[in-house]
């Protein structure tokens, strides 16, 4: 019977080959205040585009090189968003590269991952019935709460997203930030030749180690209890 | 009651037979037969007032879920490998062996095109850095809390630096402070009101320095807290000191969402002078390289070079306001009111080279200077992609230079006069028009009429004749000669410019700049004889008029290649001049291509190589072009060549650099520039007395330039050594004589500044600079070293500054050799109670007394030696409220 099972293994293997994606995603503004950065940054989210590929095993999204108009509301636009580095997801972990003092760490960021509240409200996505999760996280220093939605498809499985969120019950189409909506573009299931690409090799470190890292790289922070 | 506890005893039961539950167990099967171990499995009442229930499948495809009974569900099951299955349930009584068979996704290859929809609105409210984190609640300004931000280096004046780079633009909760001026507002702005700080790096101004050289600039966003958001807050700082010192320093600062108001007020006679060139340059708003050259050559400009001086008596008003009635429309109000009067006196020993004269002089000045400063700005955002900013600038300057001076070559017993008075107006409308039609063009159209007016009078006051022989002055009792300056100019320019973004990374912008100038020049050298009369000098006078057409349109293509940008841009310029004089009228005509390339290589987050070449051609200032003679001061004559044609340029830059939070930085710069053919002053010398008149001859300038800058940052202290090295090929003439002449310039700094916590903290620099011309065969050399230490300390509630500066200087040529010394040292303490809102100041400036400064200069036809009487001890005692 256990010989069985593991010709039942490896046939399956052979058969069943894992639904692969390439999605794109544009970023729509939730900030329409009348400044002069605020267009300029909402320019700049316009002109960016971001990918994620996708496998069985794990996920990484990228924003795509590309020309800013202005520099300086680039760079805000880059972190009000925070993608100024790719995240890696596994099904069970969420991973970006922090700089401190020159060392490079890979921060877990799985909390984008866990405490997802899925709730019954629907919208359409295109062709896509999408329901609506919301994930709130607490700042531990401020005591700010973020406040997070994702639209995702229970149509299109795999639990990835952009920035590192997901662990839905299917692809997350639209994920609404305090500033921005990442929107999903493109979808493009079962592409030719992807390979998900990783990040670099670096010492783990969970986003609270990588706070105070950051602390204690300052020069006359105190530590807090 | 019986009722009502009927009612609430059904209404309980019926809820319990509504939320009653049922389990839901079953296995997750793959059409391969596995067991589909993860799989997400979703319950969706389909009732709006419950929530899903959701779990995964366990490593045997078993899952549990617990339902409401009789609700009609929708269940899914999802995984990655499988389509996601479907199915409708509704539940009486528990069902436990549920199974779900997932097909495969095998064959699904589909491109699928989803299209996004409007944004949805929400108030923005952006985090960046909280400063809690970095105060310790001690800090009195901005300055000191800035300090603490790591990479961030503030000097004395209050110019602040990150990681080496200046910031340039300073914010407050997103609006420009006072021009978005950082020294004005670090030094004014209390610590506690700021909230959070951002620091934006790799900020490029735009058009400043535009085509001269990449400025890798650094904005601050200081955010309020919530309390301080719409309020009053504000200082005033009352002091006195010996000898008769006194200051007074009210500032006040008020904001809310719809009006903001800044006011700063300095009045003292002390050594501090609260507005300086660098904030007049700014506050003019001058942004592109032709705006800057007018505001360097204006009056006010001069007197705010920095030059020592013995006494000062400050008067300064800086207003702004901004109102923002709704969200289309924005006024903003800057006013700003000056009056400064200085005394400065100097023994100046002049070594004349042709001949070997030397002069001695001793002068007294006394200047005096009123500036009355106003900008009107409108913008109004017709809809969310297009708006319109319109500009009124005025400003005013009155000036007065009255000096003393005696001589030992004219060997004047009674010292002779000399002033400039007069004044300096300007009037200033533009229209700026943005258009943005979709993601991939915007158009900028900017149209302005700008109006220049200086009249002025520069005269000499003797009692003997000091003049110089070529200047035809009649013998009298007195002499009073006098030179009259008017020019008066209206320029008017429309530029317009696209932006087109082809795609991701490629960009093409069309730019087409178009200025018209007149300007009308007189001037007149006189002798106020006897009988109040005035005898004009026969040929020193102009009655010039000047129109000059400029126009250069072109485009600039940009292109993102992996990790390099390229940018290159090739415009088409046409330049016309004419000029009429009183005797003659010419005309000159330049149509030329200028190519430009720029390219940024980033290597990888540390190092970035950039290329840079640029070309350029224009006409020199108008007034050059002049044929009638102009007195310049008793001793030199300057005449103008209307035979002068464009100026030629073209500039290479490479640079590298390397760059880290911590650790080593470097940065280096090689730069080459030409200029040709080149348009030289042409000097006739005879003793203390010279003419000048330019000329152009067939040559070339060169200009070679090498700059490093070496840091290592720790956390806690800095260690920088900047080095940079010119070299000038230059040609001068003297007496008809074509003379080559070499200049090199060597700057070698090392400073160090260290932050640590509850020790004495030193701010030091170490600086060696040599400069060295060549003229033919004579040489002459100068050599500074300085040494500027400051040392702070913060102890409880004491804060101990203390400054000392010292200075050597050498002079070496074929003939002299000179030395001399200097030295400063200054101290300030503060004493501030924690949370008190009252703060004692004691300062003493130059402690040690020294009554002089002496530094040598070199012109192309004599050197100077120059000793200015410095500022005298004082001692100041202020007291400082926060409002």
């Amino acid at each position: 019977m256990k010989f069985l099972s593991v010709i039942i293994l490896i046939f399956s293997i052979w058969t069943v080959k894992a639904q692969t994606g390439k999605v794109t995603y544009h970023v729509l503004s939730k900030n329409d205040q009348d400044q002069e950065l605020v267009s300029k940054i909402n320019t700049e989210f316009e002109l960016m585009e971001f990918t994620l590929f996708y496998d069985a095993n794990s996920s990484y999204f990228q924003l795509e090189p590309y020309l800013s108009k202005d520099e300086l509301s680039g760079k805000l636009a880059k972190s009000l968003l925070n993608a100024k580095n790719s995240f890696e997801q596994t099904k069970k972990q969420s991973f970006t590269m922090h700089e401190v003092r020159d060392s490079t760490f890979k921060v877990n960021y799985t909390y984008r991952l866990n405490g997802w509240k899925l709730s019954n409200e629907t919208t359409m996505i295109d062709d896509y019935r999408c329901y609506k999760a919301t994930l709130d996280f607490v700042n531990k220093r401020s005591g700010k709460v973020n406040h997070f939605i994702a639209w995702y498809s229970p149509d299109i499985p795999g639990g990835y997203g952009p920035i590192g969120y997901g662990n839905l019950p299917g692809l997350i189409l639209q994920l609404e930030l305090r500033n921005a909506i990442f929107k999903v573009n493109k979808i493009i299931l079962n592409p030719e030749n992807i390979e998900v690409p990783k990040l670099e090799n670096a010492p783990i470190i969970t986003v609270d180690e990588y706070v105070n890292k950051m602390r204690a790289a300052r020069m006359v922070t105190e530590e807090k209890e | 009651m019986v009722n009502k506890f009927s009612i609430l005893s059904f209404l309980l039961l019926f809820c319990i037979s509504v939320t009653a539950q049922v389990q839901l167990q079953g296995t997750v099967i793959g059409i391969d037969n596995t067991l589909v171990r993860d799989a997400y499995v979703v319950a969706y009442p389909q009732i709006d007032s419950l929530s899903p229930t959701f779990t995964n499948s366990d490593h045997k495809g078993m899952f549990t879920l617990k339902l409401k009974k009789e609700i009609n569900y929708l269940l899914s099951i999802t995984h990655i490998k499988y389509i996601s299955y479907k199915d409708s349930l509704l539940l009486k009584t528990d069902l436990l062996n549920y199974t779900a068979i997932l097909d495969t996704s095998i064959d699904e290859l589909q491109e699928i095109v989803i299209k996004g929809r409007a944004p949805i609105t929400v108030k923005k409210d952006t985090t960046t850095y909280d400063a809690s984190a970095f105060s310790n609640g001690k800090e009195n300004k901005l300055r000191e809390l800035l300090k603490k931000l790591p990479g961030i280096t503030i000097d004395r004046e209050g110019n602040v630096e990150h990681k080496g780079e200046k910031v340039t633009q300073l914010l407050i909760d997103g609006k420009k402070f006072f021009f978005g001026d950082t020294k004005l507002g670090v030094n004014n702005i209390p610590a506690n009101v700021a909230d959070e700080i951002e620091v934006i790096k790799d900020y490029h101004e735009t058009s400043f320095f535009k085509g001269l050289e990449k400025s890798e600039q650094i904005a601050l966003n200081i955010k309020l807290k919530e309390d301080k958001k719409n309020f009053y807050f504000g200082e005033v700082e009352v002091g006195a000191g010996i000898e008769d010192r006194y200051v007074l320093n009210p500032t006040l600062f008020k904001y809310s969402d719809k009006l903001t108001i800044n006011y700063i007020g300095d009045l003292n006679n002390t050594i501090e002078k609260s507005f300086t060139l660098k904030d007049y340059i700014r506050f003019t708003g001058a942004s592109d390289l032709d705006g800057i050259k007018d505001v360097l050559t204006s009056s006010l400009s001069q007197s705010l070079i920095e030059q020592e001086f013995k006494a000062n008596r400050h008067l300064f008003s800086g207003f702004n306001s901004q109102y923002n009635p709704n969200k289309k429309s924005e006024f903003r109000i800057s006013l700003i009111g000056l009056q400064d009067q200085t005394e400065q006196q100097d023994a100046n020993v002049l070594r004349f080279l042709n001949e070997n004269t030397i002069d001695s002089r001793l002068t007294n000045t006394e200047n005096e200077i009123k500036n009355l400063f106003g900008l009107f700005e409108y913008n109004l955002k017709i809809n969310p992609n297009t708006e319109l900013r319109n500009k009124l600038k005025y400003e005013k300057t009155i000036f007065d230079y009255d000096s003393q001076t005696t001589s030992t070559f004219l060997n004047n017993g009674n010292p002779f006069k000399e002033s400039v008075t007069g004044y300096n107006t300007s009037l200033l409308l533009e229209s700026n028009f943005n258009k943005k039609f979709n993601k991939h063009h915007t158009t900028k159209i900017t149209v302005k009429w700008k109006l220049d007016q200086v009249d002025e009078i520069n005269s000499t006051l003797s009692e003997t004749n000091v003049f110089a022989d070529f200047i035809p002055v009649v013998n009298q009792q007195e002499y009073s000669v006098l030179q009259s300056n008017n020019t008066k100019s209206h320029k008017i320019g429309a530029d317009f410019t696209h932006y087109w973004v082809l795609n991701r990374k490629n960009h093409l912008y069309i730019e087409s700049s178009n200025n018209f100038t007149y300007q009308n020049f007189n001037s007149q050298a006189f002798q106020n004889i006897e009988s109040n009369e005035r005898f004009l000098f026969d040929g020193f006078n102009n009655d010039v008029r000047f129109l000059n057409f400029k126009s250069q349109s072109g485009f600039t293509y940009k292109r993102l290649f992996k990790n390099i940008i390229v940018e290159s841009s090739l415009h088409f310029l046409h330049n016309t001049l004419s000029i009429d004089d009183i005797n003659n009228a010419s005309n000159l005509v330049n149509n030329k291509i200028l190519p430009s390339v720029n390219a940024e290589w980033q290597l990888n987050k540390k190092n970035e190589i950039s290329f840079k070449y640029t070309e350029s051609a224009d006409y020199v200032n108008f007034q050059k072009y002049t044929t009638g003679f102009q007195l310049n001061g008793f001793s030199s004559v300057f005449q103008g060549n209307q035979f002068l044609d464009i100026q030629e340029s073209n500039k290479a830059e490479v640079n590298y650099s390397y760059g880290q939070t911590y650790g080593f930085n470097l940065r280096s710069t090689l730069s080459y520039k030409n200029v040709e053919p080149i348009i030289i002053n042409r000097f006739e010398v005879d003793e203390i007395y010279r003419t000048s008149t330019p000329f152009q001859i067939d040559r070339s300038n060169s200009f070679y330039t090498a700059k490093l800058r070496l840091s290592y940052i720790n956390p806690y202290w800095v260690i920088r050594f900047i080095s940079s090295y010119r070299k000038s090929n230059l040609t001068t003439i003297i007496d008809s004589t074509t003379l080559p002449t070499t200049g090199n310039i060597v700057d070698n700094a090392l400073t160090a500044s260290t932050s640590f916590k509850d020790v004495p903290n030193i701010d030091t620099e170490i600086r060696y600079l040599i400069y060295n011309n060549k003229i033919n065969d004579f040489e002459n050399t100068q050599q500074n070293f300085s040494i500027n230490t400051t040392l702070n300390y913060d102890y409880e509630d004491w804060k101990l500054n203390l400054t000392y500066d010292f200075t050597t200087f050498r002079s070496n040529n074929d003939s002299n050799r000179t030395s001399s010394f200097f030295d400063n040292l200054s101290s300030q303490i503060i004493y501030q109670k924690e949370d008190s809102l009252w703060a004692f100041k004691l300062k003493i400036y130059n402690l040690t007394n020294n009554k002089e400064f002496i530094n040598t200069s070199f012109d192309t036809t004599f050197i100077s030696e120059i000793s200015n009487a410095v500022f005298p001890r004082y001692a100041l005692f202020s007291v400082s409220y926060k409002l």
